[in-house]
């Protein structure tokens, strides 16, 4: 199919945003793991990250000693069980398929604008756009409004043993999408630790990069309003 | 209807300058905190104690900036960058409304680390010219900061025969003064929690990346941009005397174009919060940076007056030194020493002890500018 030069914009840009939308399901959604001034306290940390590709990550240094480990969740004993791993991977898959979906949608619309480059159907192809924005901004929501009531059930959040300094928690106290737990006065750390964070848990890069790319799908609908209304 | 010419450079800029920003801002959030740059790993004790090392980091965000909202407001801006230069291509004629756009999100981007930056530094520009738009990149008042700083010697050309350019030389002024009071502020006011704070200030400024403002840091810019102009007139005032002093006929108005635009590296004492030293090196970084700045400074006053005044490297270097000495004597003892009348607050002050050398370094300047052939009348 030729391409109009005119489109070249709007093909930039709506490729650009479903990059970012494929990458977001490569990489890790939500992560939990010590706060930076946890790790200079304890001089080390820990750190698990959640994929919707139904994998875990995990990160431990103790000093200068480095451990990682890349495992699919369902090999992985960190739950004994196994119906909720069952209910964290239906919200992964539902993700996914949200996400997926919207990838898809914003490529045919983006096909067949530029095919059926039309003013009649101008109207069309910019609801379409819009769907496909929506379809990728309500994965992240979706997870963001399940994930924590799932994973909160998990027996442990990691299979590491943890050293005997860290500050205990258990996945019953992850409640929402984004937290942190502080540190007492009377944990027996430095004492200007005291109030400041020990373990963070939140988004990670795959779901700010899925939130980044439905706002670009949303201004793709402007620029494909324009590209089709230029048409003499 | 007529179609206006697409302003390439600016969309370039930004686009550039987006990327780099959605990159930091996106590396700020998933890390739940600002990217931080050190000479190595360190314990808070060797930072904030006694017994201190020298140690530094910069620090790419702001820490406290990292609630869920602030997040989406900081990559919706990186995004907003993006979509204003790719429309700025298909619509060419809302340049200055997608210019205003992109620059208020790159300066909002500064709180997620400004895209390293240089993000924000290329969508700041890409902004500007677009704002401008349809002037060439080079005649806006981006282009001739830009190149004021790379010693652009057509522009001090422009500079001196163009009289339009003094409302820009006026602008730079301030431009230039806000930055760099804005910057000075607020390093000078966490340096002084640092220094003095009991709780755990010390340890989240300088290990984490963590910045406290106030009301306070606004003060500086306003006075700076207040005494500037007396200081530009000062040097301006300098630099027409020592000419004529050596025989040249000097016209003030011109000289003060290009003197006001040799301020222009100055406003780089914006980027100073950006990093920090142990406690007891606190004053190295500013040091450093207002010893780069004014030296640069000085470069391209002499490249400006060798155009504008039609002379030699070697007069141009000695008729500045002359009066550069004289302009900084005058700015010392009325600006910066101790016990002078304007006190600005939080400031950094760099204070020259013992001040005889001062007068010592005037002598050397005075003697090198005579040996370089300035003050033989031709």
């Amino acid at each position: 199919m030729y391409i109009k030069r005119r489109w070249i914009p709007t093909i930039l840009f709506v490729s650009l945003a479903l990059i970012c939308a494929f990458l977001s399901l490569f990489l890790p959604w939500w992560s939990i793991g010590t706060a930076p001034e946890a790790e200079t306290a304890v001089n080390g940390g820990v750190r698990t990250e959640f994929r919707i590709t139904k994998t875990i990550s995990l990160y431990k240094r103790t000093g200068d000693e480095v451990f990682s480990l890349y495992l699919y969740l369902n090999n992985v004993n960190v739950t004994s069980n196994q119906g909720i791993i069952g209910a964290i991977f239906s919200v992964y898959d539902t993700t996914m398929l949200l996400e997926i979906t919207g990838i898809v949608v914003a490529v045919v619309i983006l096909v067949l604008a530029m095919w059926i480059d039309k003013k009649v159907l101008r109207f069309v192809w910019t609801i379409g756009m819009l769907a496909s924005a929506v379809l990728v901004l309500v994965a992240p929501i979706y997870f963001m409004y399940n994930f924590p009531q799932k994973i909160s059930q998990l027996d442990q959040f990691t299979p590491v043993t943890l050293p005997i300094e860290y500050i205990p928690i258990a996945p019953s106290n992850v409640t929402t999408f984004f937290g942190n737990t502080t540190i007492p006065v009377t944990s027996g750390l430095p004492s200007w630790t005291a109030g400041l964070r020990f373990w963070v848990w939140g988004a990670e890069s795959g779901f700010f990069l899925a939130l980044v790319a439905s706002f670009m799908l949303f201004a793709s609908v402007v620029l494909i309003h324009f590209t089709i209304r230029e048409r003499k | 209807m007529e179609q206006r010419k697409t302003p390439l450079t600016a969309i370039v800029l930004m686009f550039t300058g987006g990327i780099l920003i959605l990159l930091n801002s996106l590396l700020f959030a998933s890390g739940g905190g600002p990217i931080i740059l050190s000479s190595g790993a360190v314990q808070p004790e060797n930072v904030t104690g006694n017994f201190q090392e020298f140690w530094w980091r910069a620090s790419f965000g702001i820490r406290d900036a990292t609630s869920f909202a602030t997040l989406m407001v900081l990559l919706t801006t990186a995004a907003l960058i993006l979509f204003s230069a790719i429309l700025l291509l298909v619509k060419p004629r809302f340049s200055k409304a997608l210019g205003i756009l992109a620059f208020v999100c790159s300066v909002i981007s500064v709180f997620s680390g400004g895209g390293f930056i240089i993000g924000a530094i290329l969508a700041i520009g890409g902004s500007l010219i677009s704002i401008e738009a349809p002037k060439k990149p080079e005649e806006t008042f981006f282009g001739r900061l830009y190149r004021s700083a790379r010693f652009d010697s057509s522009l001090y050309r422009s500079l001196a025969n163009d009289a339009e350019t003094s409302k820009y030389a006026v602008l730079v002024l301030l431009f230039v003064n806000l930055l760099s009071g804005l910057g000075i502020a607020i390093y000078a006011y966490n340096s002084s929690l640092v220094v003095n704070s009991l709780n755990n200030l010390p340890e989240l400024i300088l290990l984490f990346g963590g910045l406290r403002f106030d009301f306070a840091i606004l003060m500086p810019p306003l006075t700076f941009m207040g005494i500037s102009v007396i200081k530009w007139m000062i040097l301006t005032g300098m630099i027409y005397l020592v000419a004529l002093f050596v025989g040249l006929k000097p016209e003030g108005e011109k000289i003060a174009r290009v003197a006001a635009f040799a301020y222009v590296p100055i406003a780089l004492q914006f980027f100073i919060p950006f990093v920090f030293s142990s406690a007891a090196y606190l004053n190295v970084w500013p040091t450093l940076v207002f010893v780069i700045t004014n030296i640069w400074m000085i470069i391209i006053l002499i490249a400006g007056l060798k155009e504008v005044l039609e002379i030699g490297f070697s007069r141009a270097f000695g008729i500045v030194g002359t009066a550069g000495s004289a302009y900084f004597l005058l700015n010392y003892f009325m600006f910066i020493r101790e016990g002078t009348a304007i006190r600005i607050s939080p400031t950094i002050n760099v204070l020259i002890y013992p001040e005889e050398y001062i007068l010592l370094a005037v002598f050397v300047v005075v003697v090198i500018a005579a040996l370089f052939g300035t003050f033989r009348k031709r």
